[in-house]
């Protein structure tokens, strides 16, 4: 598929209102995902609690999103019988959603953990690291959303390298806190508390992915899931 | 000149029931078919869809020599069936007819009783020998379209007083009772309800165990509900060829993909 | 807002224009009507109040003596005396016993001229049935001439304003009929000789069929002449004939013999059947096949248009079935334009039935007495019969006329209705 596509010029333009409509609230959905992340760090960097407040209220208003945003896949699919592009593009956003969901709750608990870790005075030894991850996986979600504003397959692919160096990270992270657990049995309750939140960051990471294999699926029309990164690659160049 | 049109996608197939190679269709001097190559295969639906105007019934009513009716209608190229070119002198245009028969847009019942409708191909081809055959001839095709529970009781009644989907099943039991190779359907549903034609669809369905199915429609649905393949047209060329599946998820072509989300038309 | 209500004001006006406009154009048309309705209308009033005494004949009883010696007949003598015998002078001189007081030659003339001319022979045939009459007196039924006919319908018992009468009756025969009214042997009864008889010189034996065989006989011709051909070449050029600048000219040719004046029909047959071919003159084959000439054009035209009629989805349907051309027009074409092309012929008929011109060119216009049996065989038709006693100058031939427009308006509705009946019946919905 040499042509970009595009999704207005519908003889019917309400059909092209509704396309962008649900596309710009992903992208909220999206931002608003991001926002718990950004709380989140900022906590991390200031060492304080005090940002993460508003989080629950976030993930709360990702989850009415997300049902919106399906309310209205459903109405389309019912009402318009979306074919070739269209139909990828509902369902691929259905999916994407859901991805994007998911990410939001994997946030709310990182935040969660930070919160508790602050308040608690972990050391900061064990949340340190969390710090880059935390960044890494927000670069992440932000190149993400931006690969499924721009509906791009090459920045998808690009996407799949952060994620990759994402879960190396993970890997410096979860390293990291096993050799503090091995030195000092006292934090083991609280490193697993942190390893729990590095896990949800990666998970986070992998839902980005997912949202890109969908970008890719919608783009190329080729289902990329379960598929090698090399074959990927190999595919679409 | 300008350099001949590609199809995109597959449309040539291994042993087809019928070949179409280089086909054009003129009006008087306004060309209506540019060069089409086209395979259809054995037992199988394929379905035409495009713009109206576009070609495509045009070039279902060259399968069967239709257009010989129209003065001013010329046909160029290659059109086999199995092997042998329908528009050769040695074909009579009446057996043509008989190994591929038609069905059309609006149901057109002859103004007779239901049993005389599917009777008739059989008496004019001489395919039964007597009355009991005949009989069974008519109940079996009846029975195949599954018309035969709703109108055993009234077969000598006109056919007219039927519900329109039951006409267009009557008229596609008149096209088999002839025991066609290949049915050609213009826009078979395109009079009905929306239930008369999932029953006609079911049908299609059904007779594609038997029948080489040709069908052109309007509704991109029932193209991607009946058909194995599709074959979009535009501007009387052939565009793009592909199984169903693959032209209504992610069609090859750009304007196969703009025709059917629903940008042109 | 203003906007809107600038509209409303303006449509409403325009409204009430077009309403005035309907309500104008409705009355237009009802005028019309009216004026057709008010035409049809005088047209039978006129010829119902003049035809209708042709249905009644006025007879005379009168009592006559066989006397074998003014016959010279006796109950015993054979067909041949009775053939020989002198029943003209017998007749003339039983009137005369009847009426001993009327002497001179004039008066005796009226008295001979109250019944009809042709009564010696009448009595000669009763006679002939029954011989035993001979000798007996027997009061017999007589036709009355048409002057008395006329007088005695029209006339008698009726203040005339002016005195005078209608007819030629003069004072003496009106005194005698006013005599025998008293003694009630003059009366009406049903004219049975106006439907049994053919044309006579004599008003009160003239009939009118001869007219109506020899037009029936005529029609018969036309339908069997024009009928296949029409047909023949309205599916040749719907069905087969390939659009082309010959096929146009054909048809603008069809449609010009329509409209060209029937007389030339008749002097068309008058060249090619009577001078050319040697046919005989006034026969109904040549009426029929000038006639059919004449006809063969409307029956083309709206045949053909009963052939368009067809829906093209019936031929494809029986194409794409693999019936061939022919069989797709006799077998679905055919029966379904069968309706208009009847109608289109039976209209046609109608129309061949009301023609007088071309008939005229071919001689049928003679006097004919005999009723004819074969389309060989001198005849006249009925428009033509009208049209001869309407030129004749006797009274008792004007009420004749308005009876056989009569019959002639009755066989013309009854033809019109029939088409109707049968597009009604064989017509097919698809």
């Amino acid at each position: 598929m040499t042509e970009e596509l595009k999704f207005g010029g519908h003889i019917s333009r309400q059909f092209d209102e509704e396309l962008d409509e649900i596309r710009s609230r992903v992208l909220k959905m999206g931002s608003l995902v991001e926002e718990q992340l950004e709380k989140t760090l900022t906590a991390l960097r200031e060492m304080s609690p005090a940002s993460i407040s508003g989080v629950s209220k976030l993930d709360r208003k990702v989850n009415k999103m997300e049902m919106k945003i399906d309310e209205e896949c459903t109405q389309i699919l019912a009402k318009r019988q979306p074919a070739a592009g269209d139909l990828r593009l509902i369902i691929a956003t259905s999916k994407s959603v859901r991805d994007l969901e998911r990410a939001g709750d994997e946030a709310e608990k990182v935040a969660h953990m930070v919160k508790r870790a602050l308040e608690n005075d972990t050391s900061p030894n064990l949340y340190k690291g969390l710090q880059d991850l935390v960044e890494q996986v927000e670069e992440l979600l932000h190149a993400t959303l931006d690969t499924y504003a721009r509906m791009e397959t090459r920045s998808a692919v690009h996407n799949m390298r952060l994620d990759q160096a994402v879960d190396a990270e993970y890997g410096r992270v979860i390293f990291r806190l096993v050799e503090i657990m091995k030195n000092d049995s006292d934090s083991v309750s609280d490193a697993l508390d942190v390893m729990w939140a590095a896990r949800s960051l990666e998970r986070i990471g992998d839902h980005c992915i997912n949202i890109c294999e969908n970008v890719i699926y919608l783009v190329e029309g080729e289902d990329v899931r379960h598929t090698k990164f090399k074959e990927i690659e190999d595919q679409l160049s | 000149m300008t350099e001949r049109f590609q199809t995109v996608g597959n449309p040539l197939l291994e042993d087809p029931k019928m070949r179409v190679r280089n086909a054009s269709v003129f009006y008087a001097d306004k060309q209506a078919i540019f060069d089409v190559d086209l395979d259809i295969g054995k037992n199988q639906v394929i379905s035409m869809i495009g713009p109206s105007g576009c070609g495509k019934s045009t070039f279902l009513r060259c399968l069967n020599r239709m257009n010989d009716t129209i003065d001013i209608c010329r046909v160029e190229g290659q059109l086999e069936l199995d092997g042998q070119d329908i528009n050769d002198r040695k074909i009579d245009v009446v057996e043509l007819r008989a190994r591929v028969g038609m069905v059309f847009q609006k149901p057109n019942p002859f103004p007779k009783s239901i049993y005389e409708n599917v009777a008739y191909g059989a008496r004019i081809h001489g395919l039964t020998d007597n009355k009991v055959q005949l009989d069974d001839l008519v109940e079996q095709c009846l029975q195949r379209c599954g018309l035969w529970k709703e109108v055993k009781d009234r077969l000598h009644e006109p056919a007219t007083g039927l519900s329109g989907g039951q006409q267009q099943r009557l008229c596609i039991a008149r096209a088999i009772a002839v025991n066609p190779e290949v049915i050609l359907m213009d826009e078979p549903c395109s009079a009905l309800d929306p239930i008369a034609t999932a029953t006609v669809e079911e049908l299609i369905h059904e007779l594609s165990q038997n029948f080489t199915i040709c069908i052109v429609t309007h509704s991109m649905q029932q193209a991607a509900r009946v058909s194995e393949r599709t074959a979009y047209f535009h501007l009387g060329k052939l565009i793009e060829v592909n199984d169903t599946s693959k032209v209504f998820t992610n069609p090859e072509h750009q304007l196969t993909e703009e025709y059917i989300t629903g940008r042109i038309g | 807002m203003s906007d809107r209500k600038d509209i409303a004001l303006r449509r409403a006006e325009s409204l009430q224009k077009r309403h005035a406009a309907e309500t104008r154009f409705r009355w237009y048309g009802r005028a019309a009507i009216s004026f057709g309705m008010l035409c049809i209308v005088f047209l039978f009033t006129d010829i119902f109040s003049k035809g209708a005494g042709a249905f009644q004949q006025t007879y005379i009883d009168m009592e006559i003596h066989f006397d074998p010696e003014v016959l010279g007949l006796t109950p015993q003598s054979t067909p041949a005396e009775i053939e020989q015998a002198s029943f003209g002078s017998f007749f003339k001189k039983a009137l005369r016993q009847q009426y001993p007081d009327l002497t001179s030659r004039k008066e005796k003339r009226q008295l001979y001229g109250l019944v009809t001319s042709d009564m010696p022979l009448t009595l000669r045939n009763q006679v002939m049935a029954e011989p035993s009459l001979i000798g007996t007196t027997k009061s017999i039924r007589m036709i009355a001439d048409d002057d008395i006919d006329v007088y005695y319908k029209y006339s008698y018992g009726r203040d005339n304003e002016d005195g005078t009468s209608v007819g030629r009756a003069t004072e003496l025969q009106q005194s005698i009929v006013a005599e025998l009214a008293q003694q009630g042997r003059i009366g009406t009864r049903f004219n049975n000789t106006f439907f049994t008889a053919a044309d006579s010189r004599e008003p009160e034996l003239a009939g009118i069929k001869g007219a109506i065989v020899g037009s029936m006989l005529t029609l018969m011709i036309t339908l069997i002449i024009s009928f296949p051909i029409a047909v023949a070449t309205a599916i040749y050029l719907e069905e087969f004939a390939p659009k082309n600048k010959l096929t146009d000219f054909i048809e603008v040719n069809i449609n010009n013999l329509a409209a060209v004046p029937s007389v030339i029909f008749g002097l068309l047959g008058l060249a090619i059947f009577i001078n050319f071919f040697g046919l005989p003159r006034s026969v109904p084959l040549v009426g029929g096949l000038v006639l059919s000439l004449m006809t063969l054009p409307t029956i083309i035209i709206s045949s053909r248009a009963a052939i368009k009629a067809v829906p093209p989805s019936i031929r494809d349907a029986a194409l794409g079935m693999g019936a061939s051309k022919v069989q797709t027009v006799l077998h679905h074409v055919l029966p379904l334009a069968l309706p208009g092309m009847l109608t289109g012929t039976i209209i046609g008929m109608a129309q061949a039935l009301g023609e007088t011109a071309p008939l005229l060119m071919i001689g049928m216009v003679a006097f004919i007495v005999d009723v004819p049996a074969s389309v060989g065989d001198s005849a006249t038709v009925l428009p033509v019969q009208i049209f001869l006693w309407s030129d004749s100058p006797e009274r008792g031939f004007v009420e004749k006329t308005s009876a056989a427009i009569m019959v002639l308006l009755t066989f013309l509705i009854f033809m019109n209705s029939f088409a109707v009946w049968l597009r009604k019946r064989l017509e097919r919905r698809w």
